[in-house]
């Protein structure tokens, strides 16, 4: 016993004594040898300054509040391991980034991207479905006339018109045969006879091109002149911008439906 | 904790558990302080130990289903801190400072008194009114970050946030002995650090017989 208290504490007896983590016998035994040894008492009188200088660091103050936000937990992947949070702090450099710019004009970006555009392209693709349904009605009632020069004549205007980005393709040209669905129409050039169908377009059975000025009961006047600027080559024409305007559309509401699913 | 805060505690937890976020953020208000300054002692940049908060809580609350109703909650946000803290480091490739080792633990400043070093005017003498200068608070910052991470973290959760040896074992997933020589040997290399440095001692505080 004699021997073992000569013998100096180590500093992991000594740190363990400052807490009070040793059992109550082994704390008395220590204890016995600290009044004896000057070396060990310094020693110890050293880690508990140290500690004490520690505790009194000030409590740093608060930069901001880190209380939650819907956009934050959206913003990041969720996590499947519970402690680990890689993902999470990948953004921390994205973040700080980004508070360099303004927190502000980020979040506004983010919005941007997720609501505004997807709807604004929906909205648009709706329009130009519309327009497209009017030129293909529009081109039911008459005679066809040109359908074959009129396919030269139809892909510039409706598309860069409507919606800046997309080029349309050159048509296909399907639309002679699509027309035949409406009872009243005549698909042939040459070989139609109408018995009954006379109120809307008697006229256009004589074979000349007026598509504008007999379109009345459809379009306002000026749409109508509207469309003959776009379409010299008739109601055949004007059927094939409606289908390229419909498929325009189509393509538009499925890259807005895309985005709105990536994104959620 | 008096009971009555440690229910409500257990509820909101429950709660969080439940995906409530309101619930999670009343906790996050509880324990922001204690987790930012445990950051940012480990850290040393207060930018960083901002987002390397945020992102703890974020994950605290994508992980609280992981959370053991009974188990300490602070000792297990704390897990999440530093496991936060070395996916920063991980994440900037920067292996935290460890300049000490020329120094061994003890043996090296047995000679040297500490407290002597330290205590020239009545620093010792009113701990309540003692009030530590920017240039100490600095230079026991630059001690913490010159100590090995699990050390900086027993140290810091032991010393700084007072948590006992059985929560530092918890948030540290250590065993207890494991903690108590971390906490010893952290302490130590402290010592011996303030030492080396005592030429940066404010002048205050520098050994008189020097």
């Amino acid at each position: 016993m004699a021997q073992e208290q000569n013998r100096h504490l180590t500093t992991e007896q000594l740190s363990a004594l400052l807490d009070k983590q040793l059992p109550s016998q082994e704390q008395a035994r220590y204890e016995a040898h600290l009044r004896a040894c000057q070396q060990c008492q310094t020693l110890l009188n050293d880690l508990r300054y140290a500690v004490a200088l520690l505790h009194d660091l000030p409590q740093p103050t608060l930069p901001r509040s880190f209380v939650l936000t819907p956009e934050m937990l959206r913003a990041a992947a969720p996590v499947e391991e519970p402690v680990a949070s890689v993902p999470v702090t990948i953004q921390i450099e994205e973040r700080r980034r980004q508070r360099q710019h303004g927190q502000r004009g980020a979040q506004n970006q983010s919005q941007l991207r997720r609501y505004i555009l997807p709807r604004t392209l929906r909205a648009m693709s709706t329009l130009v479905a519309v327009l497209g349904l009017l030129f293909v009605l529009s081109a039911l009632p008459f005679h066809p006339g040109g359908a074959g020069s009129a396919s030269s004549g139809s892909s510039y205007a409706p598309a860069s018109s409507t919606s800046g980005g997309m080029s349309s393709s050159p048509a296909p040209a399907p639309s002679p045969q699509k027309t035949r669905l409406a009872p009243n129409t005549t698909t042939g050039p040459g070989k139609n006879t109408q018995p009954s169908q006379q109120p809307t377009a008697p006229s256009s059975q004589t074979g000349t091109h007026q598509p504008a000025t007999s379109s009345g009961p459809v379009f306002p006047p000026a749409l109508a002149q509207v469309f003959s600027v776009l379409n010299p080559g008739g109601a055949g024409g004007r059927a094939i911008d409606g289908l390229l305007l419909l498929i325009l559309a189509l393509a538009g509401l499925l890259i807005a439906r895309r985005w709105r699913v990536r994104q959620t | 904790m008096a009971k009555s805060t440690r229910d409500d505690e257990e509820e909101l937890i429950a709660r969080s558990q439940h995906g409530d976020v309101h619930a999670f953020n009343q906790l996050v208000l509880c324990y922001q302080q204690t987790t930012y300054s445990f950051i940012l002692r480990m850290l040393g940049n207060p930018d960083v130990a901002a987002d390397v908060t945020q992102d703890t809580f974020i994950a605290a609350f994508r992980g609280i289903a992981s959370f053991h109703q009974g188990s300490s909650f602070r000792a297990w946000l704390l897990r999440i801190a530093s496991n936060t803290v070395y996916d920063y480091w991980r994440r900037v490739q920067r292996r935290p400072a460890e300049s000490l080792d020329q120094l061994t633990d003890e043996e090296e400043s047995r000679g040297i008194n500490l407290l002597n070093t330290l205590a020239a005017t009545g620093l010792d003498q009113n701990p309540e009114e003692r009030l530590l200068n920017q240039e100490l608070q600095a230079l026991l910052q630059r001690g913490l970050q010159a100590l090995p991470p699990d050390q900086r973290i027993a140290i810091i959760l032991c010393d700084i946030e007072g948590l006992s040896y059985e929560e530092i074992a918890e948030s540290t997933q250590a065993a207890l002995g494991t903690v108590r020589s971390r906490i010893a040997r952290g302490r130590a290399r402290l010592r011996a650090y303030l030492i080396q440095h005592r030429e940066l001692l404010p002048r205050p505080y520098r050994l008189s017989n020097e």
